[in-house]
Order: structure tokens, then C-alpha cells, then sequence
């Protein structure tokens, strides 16, 4: 399939997980929805793997010229940190910490708990 | 002049030049803060200013640029398959790990942005800056936060997991390579990615599920978290 029909496949798969978004109202974004769907289809065989990676390629490629625009928005909305960038910088670099340590100490405490059970047998 | 500006023309062009010229100096440069994005925004943002041009003339070609962002969320699917057989392999310690470093990373954001009275609007736009960019703004709108505060706010989650990933994983002990992968993706999506990838294969390898997993997991858990709080 051309990387056109591929992308218009991708736009399926959105359309439809938006429509069961608005329709069962899940607090879930249609497009995260989308990805998970289409993750669906491809894990259960149902769309081979190469009938949708040309375009999706291509859209991952080019992601970051996609988030310009929203970045350029900033300009009507920086007013909203004034006083706060301080806050803003330790609240993240705290969060950012937290994150990594906790998700890495406890995937590494699990996989050992898991290989030393594996271990005993 | 305005009415030639005043068409989708002007603002797409202005972004992929803007684009392009970052492009180029980054790689001149060499220097991480400077990113295409970053610049690319600095450029613009530059540009409107001096010449007046309002930020809706932009955006009349600018979402049509944006507009890309839906479609490539969906993709995201394709990097996540291909990591398919090394999620099932480990798929235990990466979900639990993933889901309550997740959880600490958003009660630090709600019990530090108390704190500091960042209010509602701030914090509804810090809480998904962990995820990749186009699923963080996915989930700051669904929470009535700002779309291009969070693009900032997950930007520079990233810089900071590439700076600092390596050596907070060392002073911590964490050793294990599927660990310090999983750790850097979650944290710090795909800019701390590049820092997986350099520390080695499993590494980045980890490190680009975990963006994905991450993601869902962020998505399906921000409103249990907040509905539970509130």
C-alpha cells in the first residue's frame, strides 16, 4: 500500500476511536484511544504491521515541527507563570526526580524478586 | 499586504522555514537546550512580535501544521508493536513500575503545586509533562490546563532527564538495564530517550516502550487520581 492509502487507514482508525470517545464519553483522549486501537489491531493480527509503518513513520519523523504552532500559543499565555517560574522549575526538577527513581528502583527491586523466585525452583 | 498574510499560506511557510533555520543552527551548535523546537518557537514567537502580525493570522496555516499531531498519536502504535515481544517478556515489573512511578510523579505535582499556589490552571497543565508531547496536550486539555504551557513544561521535563538521567540512576543503584531504561522513558519520553539510547541498547530500548506505556497508563490514571482526590 502507498504511504497516502496507509495514512488514510491511520485516519480511520482515528475517526472511529473519536467516535466511540463523544459516544461512550470516556475520559480518555480519541486519539490515545486511536493508538491503543491500533495497537489492538496489529498485536491480534488483524492489521499486518506493514500496512500502516510507511506513514506512520513519516508522521513520527516530523513530530516535533507538529508542536510549533502549540508552542507559539505561549505567546498569549506566559503571563499566566509570571511569579511562579521559580515554583514552576523546583516543582518539575522534584516531580522529575520522583518519577525516575521510583519507576526505576521499583522495576529493578521486581525483576530481582522475580528472577530470585525463578531461582529457587 | 495583510490579505496575503491573512491565508494558511503565510503561517505554514513561516513554520517550516522557522523550522528549518533551527534545524540548522542546532546542529551547528551542538548544544542541547537548543533544540529545533525550542528555537523554532523562539524564531516565531520573534518574528510575530516585530512585525505585529497577530498570533490568529499565524495559526491560520500553524493548525493546519498542528492538525498532523492527531495522526501521529495514532502511529505512536507502530514504535510501541515493535517493542511488543520485550513488554510481554518483562511485562510484570514494567507495568507496576511504570504505574507507580506515574502515581508519585502526579501526587508530587498536586502536593507541590499546593504548596507553592500554583493554582488550578498551572497544575492541570504540570501533571502530564512526563508523557510524550502529543498525549500530555491530549491530557491538559482534558483537565482544563494549557495546551502550550504543557508542550513547555514536558520540553523541559525532557532536557532535564537527558542531563541528569544518567547520574540520578548511578547515585540511586539503579544498575539493572531494563530498569534504567524503563526509569528514563517514563520520566523523561522520548528527548531523555537519547540518553538511553547512548547508555546502551536494552537501554533505549526500554526507553522508547516505556514512552508509550507510560503514556496509556498516565492517561487511564490522571482522572482515578483527581476524581479520588476530589
Amino acid at each position: 500500500m502507498t504511504t497516502l492509502y496507509q495514512f488514510g487507514l491511520i485516519m480511520v482508525v482515528l475517526m472511529i476511536s473519536q467516535i466511540i470517545q463523544t459516544e461512550l464519553n470516556l475520559p480518555i483522549p480519541g486519539t490515545v484511544l486511536g493508538m491503543v486501537i491500533l495497537l489492538g489491531l496489529m498485536v491480534f493480527k488483524i492489521i499486518p504491521l506493514k500496512l500502516v509503518e510507511k506513514a506512520a513513520d513519516v508522521l513520527i519523523r516530523h513530530l516535533s515541527i507538529m508542536f510549533v504552532p502549540i508552542g507559539v500559543g505561549l505567546m498569549t499565555v506566559a503571563y499566566l507563570m509570571e511569579g511562579h517560574i521559580l515554583a514552576l522549575f523546583i516543582v518539575l526538577g522534584v516531580s522529575l526526580v520522583v518519577v525516575m527513581v521510583t519507576t526505576g528502583l521499583s522495576v529493578q527491586i521486581l525483576i530481582r524478586y522475580m528472577e530470585g523466585r525463578r531461582g529457587d525452583k | 499586504m495583510m490579505e496575503y498574510l491573512n491565508t494558511p499560506v503565510f503561517g505554514v511557510t513561516l513554520t517550516i522555514i522557522a523550522f528549518m533555520i533551527a534545524t540548522w543552527t542546532s546542529k551547528k551548535l551542538r548544544i542541547q537546550i537548543l533544540n529545533p523546537l525550542l528555537v523554532s518557537i523562539i524564531i516565531i514567537i520573534g518574528f510575530l512580535s516585530l512585525t505585529g502580525i497577530d498570533i490568529e493570522t499565524y495559526n491560520k496555516g500553524g493548525s493546519i501544521i498542528s492538525f498532523f499531531l492527531a495522526p501521529a498519536t495514532v502511529a505512536l502504535a507502530v514504535p510501541l508493536f515493535r517493542q511488543w515481544e520485550l513488554l510481554k517478556k518483562n511485562l510484570v515489573p514494567i507495568l507496576v513500575g511504570i504505574s507507580f512511578g506515574t502515581i508519585m510523579g502526579i501526587l508530587s505535582i498536586l502536593i507541590l503545586g499546593k504548596v507553592f499556589g500554583l493554582g488550578d490552571l498551572l497544575i492541570s497543565s504540570l501533571l502530564p509533562k512526563s508523557t510524550t508531547t502529543p498525549i500530555a496536550m491530549e491530557i491538559s486539555n482534558m483537565l482544563g490546563g494549557n495546551p502550550s504551557l504543557t508542550v513547555i513544561f514536558v520540553f523541559a521535563t525532557g532536557i532535564g532527564g537527558y542531563i541528569v538521567g544518567d547520574k540520578l540512576l548511578r547515585l540511586f543503584k539503579i544498575n539493572n538495564s531494563i530498569a534504567k531504561g524503563i526509569a528514563i522513558g517514563t520520566a523523561s519520553h522520548a528527548v531523555g530517550t537519547a540518553k538511553a539510547i547512548e547508555m546502551g541498547e536494552v537501554e533505549g530500548a526500554m526507553s522508547s516502550l516505556a514512552i508509550g506505556v507510560a503514556g496509556v497508563i498516565t492517561v487511564l490514571l490522571v482522572p482515578l487520581i483527581i476524581l479520588f482526590i476530589n
